[in-house]
């Protein structure tokens, strides 16, 4: 671990700053950090071919039963005449929102955001399963897990991978670099590098969510004519 | 037919189902029934009692019997109905759960009005103990719990009053807290729950009251049951038809959702049949056209208390399905 007592409240220190001051910063995000952690990812519909390499990737990791899935791609109708046709492709899995409507309607507290990561999960023993927070999710990500009975949903391998030190399931299993996971927090990583430099696009963003699952759209602006 | 009606019942955005309709239902008859408790106990003239009133005798079973009805359902809904403890331990845990602050709701105002109801009978229930239980009249210091509630009786009352509309609107804020569905996600909704919650809970007191307690028109507090119960219906009237051109105003997803609603399917049938017909039109037009005598007959005051149960069930139904059918 790469972190101090002396750096965690430097950090406190310069985030209540931030907040008295009410300046927004360099990143996109704004929230209350503790550990300095914030992550998020981009998935590039362009990089995407659609393999699912990721979906089986993140069941074996996560040991996601059968029947449900923290992770689904999903095809377009084909667009244009063959054989110049092609798919868009779109990851449906958690967005990670900074104002989580799961966290904000939960009853007992056991849908909840980590103060050091920035990531929302579920405590499993704390839930008990009224789907509030399934019913709340504009995403529709989240799910009764078959065996728990509990609410579940990706959590970026928080329990598994990141606890390890490695990157989440999906990312790792990717053949074309589609998935960049980071820290939106640390203007050096790949993720806030690649925002910089691509147009993104984040998902129901008018709700006021504040999603931390970007892409980049595989489309050119308005089509519909 | 039946595909249609299997579609209208199941479909990928459905999260809550049926239960969850049946509990928004029968906490807004609590809810009611209390309000018009309270009601009635504060007009009737001091030397009548309240304890003899049928209405109230009514009202007095159902306020808890449909609160603890309606939590029975819901924790049998829960997927770890075990588990439900938590909701109870945990409740605080996230302050601004609209879930949550229901649970503490539930747990005051179960507490409060079981007061108002000792207090209410309370020469009933010490003939009841000092006949079947004679040992629990000389422990536990309750004649002197009894005196102490009989001293804030005014207080308790309108503290209950508050906890009855809050049951009310609670009912409504539950579902128009999910800003995931557009039809739900409308601020009018705790208003609607409410007026239809004390529709029914109205109903359900003089039903209860006319088939039990032998309670007829020339009961006291009947005429002021219907009396409250014009003014509600036009509210509720007044309020779906806010909700639908207030949608129609909105963005394009209120847009698509009303539509989706109300012009067309099975959940079109229910609104304009189920909601509009036999719970606000019908009521309002019998009223309008039958003569006084009829009027007092028991069977117009049974059948307009089921034709507004029908109708305010029919609406949380109809706001439950068809407000999950479209996703924002």
């Amino acid at each position: 671990m790469d972190y101090s007592r002396r750096k965690f409240l430097a950090g406190l220190g310069a985030t209540t700053m931030f907040a008295t001051a009410g300046v927004a910063g360099t990143s996109v995000i704004q929230t209350l950090v503790i550990d300095g952690k914030r992550y998020g990812m981009i998935h590039d519909e362009t990089l995407c071919i659609g393999c699912e390499a990721c979906v089986d990737a993140c069941r074996e990791t996560n040991n996601v039963p059968e029947g449900v899935s923290r992770l689904e791609i999903i095809r377009s109708e084909p667009r244009g005449e063959f054989p110049n046709a092609d798919y868009q492709f779109f990851r449906k899995s958690c967005q990670h929102c900074e104002d989580a409507p799961c966290v904000n309607v939960c009853p007992t507290g056991a849908s909840f955001i980590d103060k050091k990561t920035g990531i929302v999960d579920v405590h499993a023993d704390r839930c008990v399963g009224c789907m509030y927070c399934i019913a709340a999710c504009p995403y529709k990500v989240r799910y009764i897990d078959p065996v728990t009975k509990s609410a579940d949903k990706c959590n970026f391998c928080r329990d598994t991978n990141l606890a390890k030190g490695q990157l989440p399931a999906c990312v790792q299993s990717c053949p074309q670099q589609a998935l960049v996971f980071g820290d939106l927090n640390d203007p050096n990583s790949e993720i806030v590098k690649t925002l910089q430099q691509k147009t993104i696009y984040r998902y129901k963003k008018h709700l006021g969510t504040k999603p931390k699952m970007f892409r980049v759209p595989d489309l050119k602006g308005e089509i519909e004519l | 037919m039946m595909e249609s009606l299997q579609q209208a019942l199941h479909f990928d955005s459905l999260v809550w189902h049926w239960p969850i309709a049946i509990y928004l239902f029968v906490l807004g008859i609590s809810s009611g029934a209390m309000c018009l408790a309270l009601f009635i106990k504060w007009k009737l003239p001091s030397a009548e009692k309240a304890a003899k009133n049928p209405l109230i005798k009514a009202a007095a079973i159902l306020v808890p019997s449909m609160v603890i009805f309606g939590l029975v359902i819901l924790v049998f809904d829960l997927t770890k109905p075990l588990h439900f403890w938590k909701v109870i331990v945990y409740q605080f845990a996230n302050p601004t759960s609209v879930m949550g602050r229901g649970v503490t709701l539930f747990i005051v105002y179960q507490i409060t009005t079981f007061a108002w109801i000792a207090l209410v009978f309370r020469k009933e229930l010490e003939t009841l103990l000092a006949r079947f239980m004679p040992w629990a009249m000389k422990i536990l210091g309750i004649l002197w719990l009894w005196d102490l509630i009989a001293k804030v009786e005014r207080q308790l009352e309108f503290v209950i009053a508050i906890l009855a509309v809050l049951l009310g609107v609670y009912t409504g804020f539950l579902l128009s807290a999910l800003n995931s569905y557009p039809l739900l996600n409308q601020p009018v909704l705790p208003l609607l729950f409410l007026a239809s919650g004390l529709s029914s809970g109205i109903a359900a007191t003089i039903l209860l009251a006319t088939t039990f307690f032998s309670a007829n028109a020339k009961t006291s507090g009947m005429t002021l049951s219907h009396r409250l119960e014009q003014p509600i219906v036009w509210s509720e009237l007044a309020l779906l038809i806010i909700l639908i051109i207030g949608m129609n105003f909105g963005g394009e997803m209120d847009k698509v959702s009303i539509d989706a609603a109300i012009s067309g399917g099975f959940w079109a049938g229910v609104f304009w049949v189920g909601v509009m017909g036999i719970g606000i039109l019908l009521p309002l037009m019998m009223n309008q056209i039958t003569s006084i005598k009829v009027k007092h007959s028991n069977a117009f005051i049974l059948s307009s208390a089921v034709l507004t149960l029908v109708g305010v069930m029919s609406l949380r139904m109809f706001i439950l399905y068809a407000g999950q059918m479209t996703p924002a």
